[in-house]
């Protein structure tokens, strides 16, 4: 269960916080079907994934998972960037709340975040969204 | 045996210096690993450059795309390092026009058409942020340090 602990503990309530948006903003996991992204007026894709995840040592080698979060706001292309803004900072007040609770374990995992990066944007080609991207780094450990 | 004290700032300038350098080209060398690869154009041109600099995205690919290719990858060659104040900088980047795109950072890569070098969704980032970089930076200095006596 580690690593899909750990995918939990991030994207969980990341999922929450699109969900208590007015309207609900729909959001789109690693290896979830994604529906006609024309029909979408706006959406969520986050993509977790792991770099190192032991730490070795001369005795041997404990569990320190680091990897990389990225979340991807698409929404309305040609109304400037004001909408995909707005989304993003969800999800860097969300992951900036967590690094305040680090401590605490929660489903027995303890996690914080890195320096965001971004955000980004993009008028993407031949598609009705605009793109409002960021990415950052994450550690975290399974106590159970 | 013990360094005389006049000699410590020397060595820590010069393990400085190859740590950079170490580290430098091992980076390089694992970004181009870890590159996606069709016809070879984007793993090859990755760069590094004394200072920190800009590297123009000034290439463009093959048109129209060749079919996949076998992996056969040149490593960068790496400067000399560059004192700026009290840092020795390097800049490391790719000078292909879609290096974004092939890294991820805009949609676009079919990484699932490449079936012969299939490369992860998000690798660039991965390897940045999953904890390789620092890795290989924290190989370097230990040994920069250790070759001139530091333990």
């Amino acid at each position: 269960m580690t690593l899909q602990a750990i995918r939990r503990f991030y994207e969980a309530p990341l999922i929450t916080a699109y969900g208590a948006l007015t309207p609900a903003v729909p959001v789109y996991v690693d290896n979830q079907p994604l529906p006609d992204t024309t029909s979408l007026s706006e959406y969520v894709l986050l993509r977790l994934s792991f770099g190192l995840t032991t730490e070795p040592t001369i005795a041997n080698s404990y569990d320190w998972h680091r990897g990389s979060l990225v979340i991807e706001v698409y929404s309305a292309k040609g109304v400037g960037p004001g909408r995909g803004q707005t989304l993003i900072q969800t999800a860097i007040n969300t992951l900036t709340a967590m690094n305040a609770t680090q401590g605490a374990a929660v489903n027995s995992v303890r996690g914080s975040i890195g320096s965001i990066v971004g955000p980004s944007f993009f008028a993407l080609e031949g598609t009705p969204h605009y793109l409002t991207r960021m990415s950052t780094a994450f550690q975290a450990r399974y106590t159970a | 045996m013990a360094k005389p004290f006049k000699d410590i700032f020397r060595d820590v300038l010069l393990a400085g210096a190859e740590a950079s350098r170490l580290s430098a080209t091992q980076l390089v060398r694992e970004l181009q690993d870890a590159s996606p690869y069709w016809d070879g154009y984007f793993a090859n041109e990755w760069v590094v450059r004394q200072g920190a600099v800009d590297v123009p995205a000034v290439i463009k690919g093959a048109e129209p795309s060749p079919e996949p290719q076998a992996r056969d990858i040149t490593y960068a060659t790496v400067p000399e390092p560059k004192r700026e104040g009290n840092a020795f900088v390097y800049t490391i980047g790719n000078q292909m026009e879609y290096r974004a795109t092939a890294m991820d950072l805009v949609p676009g890569r079919n990484a699932e058409g490449n079936k012969r070098n299939y490369v992860p969704k998000g690798w660039f980032e991965t390897y940045n942020q999953g904890g390789e970089q620092l890795r290989v930076m924290q190989q370097a200095t230990n040994r920069a340090f250790r070759a001139l006596g530091f333990r």
